[in-house]
């Protein structure tokens, strides 16, 4: 039924040497944003500490792999979406491969104090993983952190990390408050925020530099609790610092006009802007179609039921079967469009939900270079102000202050410099990463729809199938 | 819209000639002799008319019934081709007369006079021109049920009802029918109590009223999933509006979106047709619920007979009792008071009224049961017809649903298909 598309590997013609140089750098830098000891740090018995710790350097280093790796790397996808369902995907093809499942969803303590935590089991045959298959025990906010981390690490560089899920405070004080383990009330709850922690490493996964970085596989791999991501939590002092950062940028974001010098970014921003545009209104309809359907199987029932009743109040043995088998068949009906209902929430709205969260890490990315610029220009400007700030004090004949204005000026020239190569790669590897995000968009979408189709197209065979089997009944009154 | 319209009735029409063909192919079975053998009925168009002067018009609706005599030999009866043209009301008229008249008969409804589980579709406005059909389609089946039953269709009244426009109305009028229908369809609503009931009488009425009922929750029931339906499917033509507008700014995926969302525009359209055609059939569904009120108005004839019976009975026994009273002279107000006797005369009188009346009153009973046995035999037999006609007509709409649903779900079925191949051609 459902075409597997075969993804091909993810690491094409990737030397070994290769990578262990860059892992080398990934390292350094985990080392140096990361002073906290990680256990599971892989001790290849590199030199870990580089003389040089220009960040700059380091980030050419990685753009140069990740240049080979695009080059090398054809369409590459997953070829399944997140089901209802506990089954395991196969992703095959290839060397390398990587396949992330969650699982087994258990609350832990009690009282407030209660958390689900998610069992993470992978498989892999990637060789800087210590196993082939290993499996831990996350809890929400652990999820939250890895993201942030990745954020902090990646998001300067022009990079776009997929969003990790929302936030829900409501439907989390339930789940605590509920005594029993049997999540009635809850489980669909969990298994939304399931089927989304899934979805989210799996594309964090698809992405080649993310999938190496040492947070996310320390996250997959290490056994221990992670140490509590405290500034993850809705109300903490940092959650609040937070908050007003997302206010000043989005603020930010609005008043700033950058002058546009490249036109392929001004189209890309109009087109991601039109695609979130159309995204939201067809999820909007999407959630508009599933609450319909649930009305209508509800509906439904009420026609069985009837159907039922007046069969019940026949005498004609014939006529009373044909409307006792009309009464099933309704109900059979009812329970198909309960089915589609969940089948266009699960597999689509999420789906659109995804990707709208996608778009908003694109313009993230957008907006770091953006701010780049802005850096950059204000830099160019703080030259200029030095330079005449020389030249008065040239005029004015002040030698001693002149040297000091000169260095000034040799300062800030070298800052423009700077800012100005940083801008000129994070709008390189903005392309980059949108070619990937593109193929990958319109690939995940094709798969998603058909499934959906299929689904659907199953779910109409089966009302054929079911108004079918009656016909011959009702003609056969005599 | 006027195409629109002219569809609608077009298979309408072929729905129709459906029906007709299966009312007379039911009395064709029955070898009785009806009307419906000698000729054929049919109300074919409508007209708005207005009444009253011009400032305050008030408009109503005819309907043309054209009547034509099939067989050569029955010319002498009905004349080649007669067009007369009726309103409502004159129906309403005719099937109250056909009522007082024969008690008996589970008389054939008249279509509805307001739309019953109407919903967002369905306009309740009753000058809109799809209910103005339905309603012209439900008054031909009253009409050929009417010239399908053995009895009704040999009426007089009925005749003239079909060939003399003015002349119906007027001997209408004369014999004064419509007083007369009023004052029995009155008494109708009046309840009574009775002492001994035909159990199988009762059972019927039992059984009309939860027939009624079910038939009632079923269509309710029906109308509430067909507009959730008719919002299922319009709901589609939004995302064919969303899937176009996307298209737009998609290089790749562009034209697969652009299709998609035709597709999605077909299939939400596709409703309207299917709903329409439901809505046919529940009007078929719709004459049976008036049937069971019919049933229900011969079980209540029936028991005003037997009212009628016993009542006499209780007044002949009565008269029987003040008779020995008079016998022994211990009739009358004298007596009650003060205990005086009659005098023999007296006596003598008094018995021999009271003989007279209780003879009168024997006389009463007999035929008041004379009535009710007849009334009951007939009704029996024209029961039996009812309910055997009530099966094959509604196994004959239960198919038609069906097939109904299973051509939606087909056609929704290739739509999928369709859709599918066109994504999947994405590259």
């Amino acid at each position: 039924m459902a075409d597997s598309v075969e993804p091909p590997p993810l690491f094409e013609n990737v030397d070994m040497k290769r990578e262990e140089a860059e892992d080398d750098d990934l390292f350094e830098s985990a080392v140096q944003s990361q002073p906290s000891a990680n256990l599971c740090l892989e001790e290849d018995g590199h030199d870990l500490l580089n003389g040089d710790s220009d960040i700059g350097e380091e980030i050419d280093k990685l753009m140069l792999n990740d240049k080979s790796e695009m080059e090398n790397v054809p369409i590459n996808n997953q070829s399944t979406i997140a089901t209802p369902t506990m089954e395991e995907v196969e992703a095959e093809g290839g060397d390398q491969f990587i396949e992330i499942t969650i699982t087994e969803p258990q609350k832990v303590g009690d009282g407030m104090g209660a958390y689900m935590a998610y069992r993470v089991l992978t498989h892999t045959n990637m060789p800087f993983f210590k196993k082939r298959e290993f499996a831990v025990m996350r809890r929400f906010s652990d999820f939250l952190g890895l993201h942030d981390k990745l954020t902090e690490k990646y998001l300067k560089v022009g990079r776009i990390i997929p969003p990790a899920p929302e936030k829900n405070v409501i439907g989390k004080a339930k789940i605590k408050m509920a005594q029993s383990e049997q999540a009635g009330n809850g489980s669909d709850f969990i298994e939304r925020r399931r089927a989304a922690l899934e979805r989210y490493l799996r594309r964090t996964s698809q992405h080649p530099v993310l999938i190496v970085d040492p947070d996310f596989r320390e996250f997959l791999e290490c056994d221990i609790e992670l140490p509590k991501a405290t500034n993850t939590s809705a109300l903490s002092g940092a959650g609040v610092m937070r908050f007003i950062n997302k206010v000043g940028e989005t603020v930010n974001k609005i008043t700033y006009k950058m002058e546009e010098t490249d036109p392929w970014f001004e189209n890309k921003l109009v087109h991601v802007e039109g695609l979130e545009n159309q995204l939201r209104k067809l999820h909007y309809n999407v959630e508009a179609m599933v609450s319909y359907r649930k009305e209508l199987a509800n509906l439904t029932n009420g026609v069985s039921r009837s159907a039922a009743m007046l069969s019940v109040c026949e005498d004609h043995n014939l006529l009373s079967r044909a409307l006792s088998q009309l009464a099933d068949t309704e109900e059979k009906v009812e329970a198909v469009h309960m089915e589609q209902a969940n089948t266009d929430f699960y597999i689509l709205c999420e789906m659109l939900k995804d990707y709208l969260g996608l778009l908003g890490s694109v313009r993230d990315a957008f907006h770091e270079r953006t701010k780049m610029f802005q850096l950059w220009q204000h830099s160019q400007q703080m030259l200029t102000k030095k330079r005449e700030a020389k030249a008065k004090l040239e005029l004015q004949g002040r030698t001693d202050k002149v040297d000091q204005a000169g260095v000034e000026v040799i300062e800030w020239e070298a800052k423009v410099e700077r800012s100005q190569e940083s801008f000129d790669r994070i709008s390189k590897m903005i392309k980059l990463e949108m070619d990937r995000f593109e193929k990958c968009r319109i690939q995940d979408f094709k798969v998603t729809f058909i499934k959906y189709l299929e689904n659907h197209m199953e779910h109409q065979a089966q009302l054929v199938k079911y108004w079918d089997d009656f016909l011959p009944e009702a003609k056969a009154i005599a | 819209m006027w195409n629109a319209l002219n569809v609608r009735r077009i298979r309408r029409a072929m729905a129709e000639n459906g029906n007709r063909k299966k009312i007379y192919g039911e009395s064709k079975e029955r070898k009785e002799d009806i009307l419906l053998q000698h000729a054929e009925i049919a109300v074919s168009e409508s007209e708005k008319r207005a009444n009253g002067s011009l400032n305050l018009r008030e408009f109503y609706t005819v309907y043309l019934i054209e009547t034509k005599a099939t067989d050569p030999e029955f010319q002498n009866k009905i004349s080649k081709l007669d067009t007369v043209w009726r309103r409502y009301t004159e129906f309403e008229q005719l099937r109250d007369y056909l009522e007082v008249t024969y008690p008996y008969v589970v008389l054939p409804p008249l279509p509805e006079k307001r739309v019953m589980f109407g919903w967002q579709k369905l306009s309740t406005d009753t000058f809109d021109p799809d209910f103005i059909d339905r309603r012209r389609a439900g008054l031909e089946n009253f009409l050929l049920r009417v010239a399908a039953h053995t009895v009704l269709s040999w009426d007089k009244n009925f005749m003239e009802f079909l060939q003399h426009e003015d002349g119906w109305r007027e001997s209408y009028k004369a014999n004064g029918y419509l007083q007369i229908a009023e004052s029995k369809l009155k008494a109708l609503n009046v309840s009574v109590r009775l002492k001994n009931t035909d159990s199988k009488f009762d059972s019927l009425k039992v059984y009309s009223g939860t027939f009624h009922t079910n038939i009632y929750n079923l269509l309710k029931a029906r109308s509430r999933v067909a507009e959730k339906q008719y919002n299922v499917y319009k709901l589609h033509a939004n995302y064919g509006r969303v899937f176009s507008e996307w298209s737009a700014i998609e290089k790749d995926m562009g034209d697969a979106l652009q299709k998609t969302g035709h597709y999605l525009d077909s299939l939400a359209s596709s409703i309207d047709a299917s709903l329409e055609d439901e809505e046919l059939l529940v009007d078929q569904f719709k004459e049976y619920l008036f049937f069971a009120n019919s049933l229900s108005s011969v079980c209540k004839h029936r028991e005003m007979l037997q009212y009628e019976v016993e009542t006499s009975e209780e007044s002949v026994a009565s008269k029987n009792v003040e008779r020995v009273k008079a016998q022994q002279g211990k009739l009358g107000m004298m007596s009650r008071l003060f205990g005086a006797v009659d005098t023999d005369e007296v006596r003598e009188l008094k018995v021999n009224m009271l003989d007279q009346q209780i003879q009168e009153g024997e006389t009463v009973v007999n035929s008041a049961n004379v009535k009710l046995s007849t009334f009951t035999d007939n009704a029996i037999k024209d029961i039996d017809r009812f309910q055997s006609q009530k099966v094959s007509d509604l196994k004959d709409t239960l198919a038609s649903f069906v097939l109904l649903q299973l051509k939606t779900a087909k056609r929704g079925l290739q739509t999928w298909v369709q859709i599918r191949d066109c994504l999947q051609n994405i590259p």
